[in-house]
């Protein structure tokens, strides 16, 4: 029987995906929902019990089709009915997403045969309104387990999350945990350091507020950590941390496999990072503890002035921090590091750890003010074998883009370029540099200011690439045209510079492409 | 640096195909063959049509694993190991999210990917098959996921059309399933035990014991 699939063609063998094998046919489905798999029952004897031995289970309240006040018992009842007939066969991967749908009960006895049907993959997504979570004993003792993917809460809610001191988890190779908040922080870490081949560790929307006691991950296999602490109004608490003291708990980070670090926490917060082997990739988003600091800092321009903290405080976290980053070689900070960095520059000299020899790529995203040119030149310096540099401006700042110049004012406005080059030395020994890259480039007269300063002092430069800001689609007058020419005529140390300036779509698609010595 | 080493694969229809050993070891199947010394002359690929194993080599060149031209960025994720960007949108836990160049790399794999699986139904199942002949579990990843995209979202009936599955039911056991459905099957106190059975552990003695010592810690 021949059908017309639409595209012209007549087929012969139509239902070829039912007679496919079932490795394939089960990876096809592996993604599907529950429901659908349920449903395609009827469409032939081979999908009629496949959902009673599918081992992919996906349940996804989003995706259920009962509305109204008995959803929530509609979808417990659902999962309980598909898990009760497939009668114990294997798991592979049991995800769910319940929202506010499930009582933890329920969740609690589906992980306990999930476990008992020897699952490999497991991902839970609900918000709780409890506040306290245990979970199931049984998880942790099952040994197939190789994933496991936990969301508690949500951010209005983080459910303290209780974990055993030890596991019996010897396959657990990945480990992402969500929305929660850890009252005791050194019971987490005995946990975390137990599971023996753990490779990834993911921890987002974490509170450690409420915990004083230390959390040391120690983790031989560890390659990937992610710190992600949940910014929270720290005056709440106010009266238990002393408000100029280290942020309560500390985090020490034993793990000589590890090879790229991701962190988004307090500047304040003591960390540890020691027993590494080989230099890794660091990408770190740190923040003031005053949510008002955080959010005042964007607004500044010009200030000298420290908010809350004294400069001293300040000083410490940065030397701190700075003496952390021995064993990095690509390493990524935000805005606000900078910005304190730029404060502090002139009182931090003591004390200074040595240069970051193994520092090889630097990614700063900042958007980019007197204040934090002035704290990325004080950085270049300290990365002398820096061979890739990347700036990420971040997004406008519209108050001050009335005070900017654009980079075509600079032969009338000899004032403000005369301003922005004082900011740069004379020079800046980037002996090894051998790619920068801009994105999001406004095209404002200093940012112009510091490629020249980078080009005329990097001597083995190869590649520039600039990314326009998406504020360019607007141009009418053909301006970044006119920029690229105007590009080509800057100074260079080095011979032969492969430029690229993009256009400005969020696809990367060559607008100009000229090497320096055309 | 000596040249790397070429293998040359056969296909079922007599075409041959010369590749590199970084691409051809993307297959597992293929690098077993090679490692149990079955390199040295033409590598038969007896399931394998050209037209396919074209579309295969093309993904095993993009999937090269290779240190020094994989492009790392500042978080240490190398490009496209896993074929992260198939897997579908919502994830349990969210993670943080991603700077304007890891943005970029994604956005740029994704366009590749689709474009590169834009094939008609034939082709895919072909696809399929090899993928899983060849034992390359990116690509099985990426054309099932292809081949999921076209049943979610759709009821049964538009299902059974965009593939063209025959109904092989009597009209009786038909009529049969249509009634049943994992919703109306049992009664309120079937239901009521059914419950009950999956919330109790049902080890056996031995794996209970073995758990209490284990979980001393928990068990009040």
């Amino acid at each position: 029987m021949e059908t017309n699939w639409g595209n012209g063609k007549k087929e012969q063998n139509g239902d070829r995906i039912i007679n496919l094998p079932d490795p394939i046919l089960h990876q096809i489905l592996s993604s599907i929902d529950m429901k659908c798999v349920v449903q395609m029952s009827i469409l032939s004897r081979r999908l009629r019990d496949l959902w009673t031995y599918l081992p992919y289970l996906n349940f996804d309240h989003e995706l259920f089709p009962i509305e109204g006040n008995n959803k929530k018992e509609y979808f417990m009842d659902f999962v309980d009915r598909v898990i009760f007939a497939r009668n114990g066969a294997t798991i592979q991967k049991f995800q769910l997403f319940g929202g506010s749908y499930c009582d933890f009960d329920r969740i609690d006895s589906w992980v306990g045969v999930a476990v008992r049907c020897k699952v490999q993959e497991l991902h839970l997504n609900f918000s709780t309104r409890r506040p306290v979570l245990m979970l199931p004993h049984s998880l942790f003792t099952c040994k197939s387990l190789t994933v496991l993917k936990f969301n508690l809460g949500s951010d209005s809610n983080r459910p303290e999350l209780i974990l055993p001191d030890s596991s019996a988890l010897t396959g657990l190779k990945t480990l992402h945990l969500g929305s929660f908040s850890l009252v005791d922080g050194e019971l987490a870490g005995k946990f975390f350091s137990s599971c023996p081949v753990l490779e990834t560790l993911i921890i987002t929307n974490c509170s450690l507020l409420t915990t004083t006691k230390d959390l040391h991950i120690s983790a031989l296999q560890l390659k990937k950590l992610v710190i992600e602490i949940s910014v929270e109004d720290y005056e709440g608490f106010g009266h238990i941390q002393i408000f100029n003291g280290p942020v309560g708990c500390k985090i020490k980070i034993s793990a000589p496999n590890l090879t790229s670090f991701r962190c988004r926490d307090y500047m304040a917060r003591d960390y540890t990072i020691e027993n590494i082997c080989f230099p890794y990739n660091a990408d770190m988003d740190l923040i003031l503890k005053n949510q008002l600091d955080n959010e005042l800092t964007a607004l500044l321009s010009d200030s000298n002035e420290l908010l809350s903290e004294s400069k001293e405080i300040h000083a410490k976290y940065v030397v701190d921090w700075l003496g952390r980053f021995y064993d990095v070689k690509a390493l990524s900070l935000s805005s606000l590091f900078i910005w304190v960095i730029s404060d502090v520059r002139g009182i931090i000299e003591k004390g200074l750890p040595a240069p970051f020899f193994d520092l090889r790529y630097l990614k700063v995203k900042t958007t980019l003010y007197a204040v934090t040119i002035r704290g990325i030149l004080y950085l270049l310096p300290r990365c002398p074998c820096i061979e890739s540099l990347v700036f990420e401006i971040a997004g406008k700042n519209y108050r001050l883009s009335q005070i900017y110049q654009s980079w075509d004012e600079a032969k009338l406005n000899i004032p403000a370029k005369h301003y922005w080059e004082s900011l740069f030395p004379s020079q800046c020994s980037l002996n090894h540099l051998k790619s920068l890259e801009i994105w999001n480039l406004f095209g404002y007269m200093h940012e112009v200011v510091l490629l020249k300063f980078l080009l005329k002092n990097a001597p083995v430069l190869e590649r520039l690439t600039i990314h326009p800001s998406d504020e360019w689609k607007y141009d009418e007058d053909n301006r970044l045209v006119e920029f690229g020419k105007e590009l080509q005529t800057f100074p260079r140390a080095s011979p032969s510079v492969k430029t690229l300036l993009l256009s400005p779509r969020s696809k990367p698609r060559p607008c100009v492409h000229r090497t320096a010595n055309e | 640096m000596a040249s790397a080493k070429v293998f040359v694969l056969r296909t079922c229809d007599g075409e041959t195909f010369e590749i590199d050993e970084s691409v051809a070891y993307v297959s597992e199947t293929i690098k077993n063959m090679i490692e149990d010394g079955f390199g040295h002359d033409l590598i038969p690929l007896p399931n394998v049509s050209s037209k396919i194993l074209l579309k295969v080599i093309e993904y095993c060149r993009k999937h090269v694993s290779n240190f020094e031209s994989s492009k790392k960025t500042s978080n240490g994720d190398e490009k496209d190991k896993d074929n992260d960007s198939w897997k579908k949108e919502k994830e349990a836990v969210p993670e943080v999210e991603k700077d304007a160049e890891e943005k970029a790399r994604v956005e740029e794999l994704k366009e590749w990917e689709t474009t590169f699986i834009d094939i008609d139904q034939q082709v895919l199942f072909d696809l399929l098959q090899a993928a899983n002949y060849l034992n390359i579990k990116g690509l099985l990843v990426m054309a099932a996921e292809k081949a999921a995209s076209m049943i979610r979202g759709k009821t049964p009936e538009q299902i059974r059309e965009t593939f063209n599955i025959k109904n092989d039911f009597t009209p009786e056991e038909y009529e049969d399933i249509r009634k049943k459905d994992a919703m109306n099957d049992f009664t309120p106190e079937e239901y009521e035990e059914i419950r009950k059975k999956i919330a109790d552990n049902h080890f056996t003695p031995e794996e209970y014991e073995q758990i209490r010592k284990e979980n001393a810690w928990a068990i009040e």
